[in-house]
């Protein structure tokens, strides 16, 4: 894990980065996060084609949070090329989601989701959200090594 | 009554001397154009009908070639619609009416037969037949309507299924594009709380607030309403619903609410297993527990009862309360969606609880009853048909 924690964070609601972002800095966790405003620019972003701020090319997160319902590429789309790439398909997915539809999560898990969350209305039961999120994924689990880039790609 | 004239007739009959002596008969009762065929073995009949038009076959039950019920079948399979009269003898009562039943019209005994008593056994035979057609016609007919019945049934379930796969996409998208905007209200009143309380003052604190906690209300507004229109798009299920597991469940989702509140959740034992819908089933119990525990006298301690007894092969499912009661002339309204008797300040509630408790017991093919006092309290029952002995495991 990048000290702090590395964070992509997929949603086209503005409303709903802005808040999930605010969460964040509510509970102080300490992570960096990237936002993807959509399917595309997520793809972009994880798959090393965009470059940072500082003309370097973003190393991989330790967590991606990915909502489904985007127009264009949506996040199963995400989730599926996230799955599917050698380089990026051990990184813990977060599917945070305004649905609990049965077959939104069955298709969720079935492309590898890591977990499903379902976004509250409430922002104090969202701020509970990302304190156990950083408890969870970002405390106690020990995530993969990652895939390198250059030599010793993921098993498959 | 149609007085059918019988023009040709078909005697099957080996003996020469008994066909002699019918065709004599035959004659002299027949009206002169009587069409009289004669032939002497089974083989040589069948030919003959397959080729012409009869309207009536007289038949010998001891031919050559075939005997007894088998004539009788052969001779209705070579003309299924012709009237069939068959010839026995004197010591052939039970050959008779088993000739009568494989399909013959009538019986003639050989050495009884007279003129006018033969003149009305062909009439009669011909009548009767006539009905038998009508019937089958009507039969087909009925057939057919039921038929098309069918296809009209199959045709309106597609429709149906149509319009509730459209419900679906509906109410989907329904709970997802409201509760995004609810989202946003609540979550930036509450970060206006947050990162600019200080700047107002208790009453803007408390305008805020209040932006906060019914946007919330809203969002569980949508949920249950959600709930309700979907609620019975799966199949409703019909099998033994064991309660013990249910009860624990409910004392874990309100263990919190009840020492909260100081109020104690009694089961009576043992509960009877009902057959229903286990989501339906638990969905109901959820939500007359939760209404037990909110509509409570807040000078008395909660105390809710649960009871699932037998009356003969039918369960009695029971929550019961000594909260505050529902006055008789609500009775019926409560179950009505967005009903709700208390104002928002005093008890909390969204008036969808028991409009769901009623669809799903509906959709169980039962209903919930009430019987309640005001200021003492309420108790909802139900009734299932009771798991058989021994069939507790789904």
């Amino acid at each position: 894990m990048t000290n702090p924690p590395h964070t992509v964070l997929v949603d086209n609601n503005a409303n709903d980065v802005e808040l999930t972002v605010s969460a964040f800095s509510e509970v102080r966790l300490a992570s960096h996060i990237d936002v993807a405003r959509s399917g595309r620019d997520a793809l972009d972003l994880l798959f090393g084609r965009t470059v940072g701020p500082d003309g370097l090319r973003p190393t991989l997160p330790d967590l991606i949070l990915l909502d489904l319902k985007m127009p264009g590429i949506d996040g199963f789309e995400v989730l599926r090329q996230i799955k599917g790439a050698p380089i990026l398909r051990r990184i813990p997915v977060l599917i945070l989601t305004s649905s609990r539809e049965d077959r939104d999560r069955a298709m969720a898990y079935d492309t590898g989701a890591n977990s499903y969350l379902v976004k509250p209305v409430s922002f104090e039961e969202m701020l509970g959200v990302v304190t156990r999120i950083q408890d969870y994924w970002l405390t106690i689990n020990v995530g993969p090594p990652h895939a390198d880039d250059t030599g010793g790609e993921a098993r498959t | 009554m149609n007085e059918k004239t019988i023009t040709r007739l078909l005697l099957v009959e080996d003996n020469p001397g008994d066909a002699r002596l019918l065709l004599e008969m035959f004659a002299e009762q027949g009206s002169g154009n009587t069409d009289l065929m004669h032939v002497e073995s089974m083989s040589a009949a069948e030919k003959h009908l397959a080729e012409r038009a009869v309207d009536i076959v007289v038949l010998d039950l001891g031919l050559p070639d075939v005997q007894g019920l088998d004539a009788v079948r052969r001779a209705r399979a070579a003309a299924p619609r012709v009237p069939l009269v068959v010839l026995t003898g004197l010591d052939d009562e039970t050959l008779s009416t088993q000739a009568i039943r494989e399909g013959a019209q009538d019986y003639l005994v050989k050495g009884q037969i007279e003129t006018h008593g033969l003149r009305r056994a062909l009439r009669y035979a011909v009548e009767r037949k006539d009905i038998e057609e009508a019937l089958f016609v009507e039969k087909e007919r009925a057939h057919r309507l039921n038929e098309e019945l069918e296809e009209r049934v199959v045709e309106r379930t597609a429709e149906l299924q149509a319009a509730n796969r459209e419900l679906e996409t509906f109410s989907y998208s329904v709970s997802h594009d409201l509760r995004a905007p609810l989202r946003a209200i609540n979550g930036f009143a509450a970060m206006l709380a947050r990162r600019h309380g200080e700047v107002l003052d208790a009453q803007g604190r408390h305008y805020v607030e209040t932006i906060v906690s019914t946007s919330e209300h809203m969002g569980v507004l949508i949920e249950e309403l959600l709930d309700y229109a979907r609620m019975g798009r799966a199949l409703v299920r019909t099998e033994p619903v064991p309660l013990d597991p249910l009860v624990t469940r409910l004392r874990a989702t309100f263990d919190q609410r009840i020492a909260e509140s100081g109020a104690t959740l009694e089961v009576i034992e043992p509960l009877v297993t009902p057959v229903g819908d286990p989501v339906l089933l638990e969905r109901i119990l959820v939500n007359l527990v939760e209404n037990a525990l909110n509509y409570r006298r807040p000078e008395v301690a909660p105390r809710v009862t649960l009871s699932a007894t037998r009356h003969g092969r039918r369960v009695t499912l029971a929550v019961a309360d000594n909260g505050i009661g529902i006055p008789a002339e609500s009775h019926e309204k409560i179950f009505e969606v967005f009903a709700r008797l208390q104002g928002d300040d005093t008890y909390k509630g969204t008036g969808i609880g028991l409009a769901i408790v009623r669809k799903a017991a509906r959709l169980m093919g039962s209903d919930v009853t009430l019987e309640s006092t005001e200021g003492e309290g309420s108790t909802f029952r139900l009734e299932l048909p009771a798991a058989r002995k021994g069939s507790t495991t789904p």
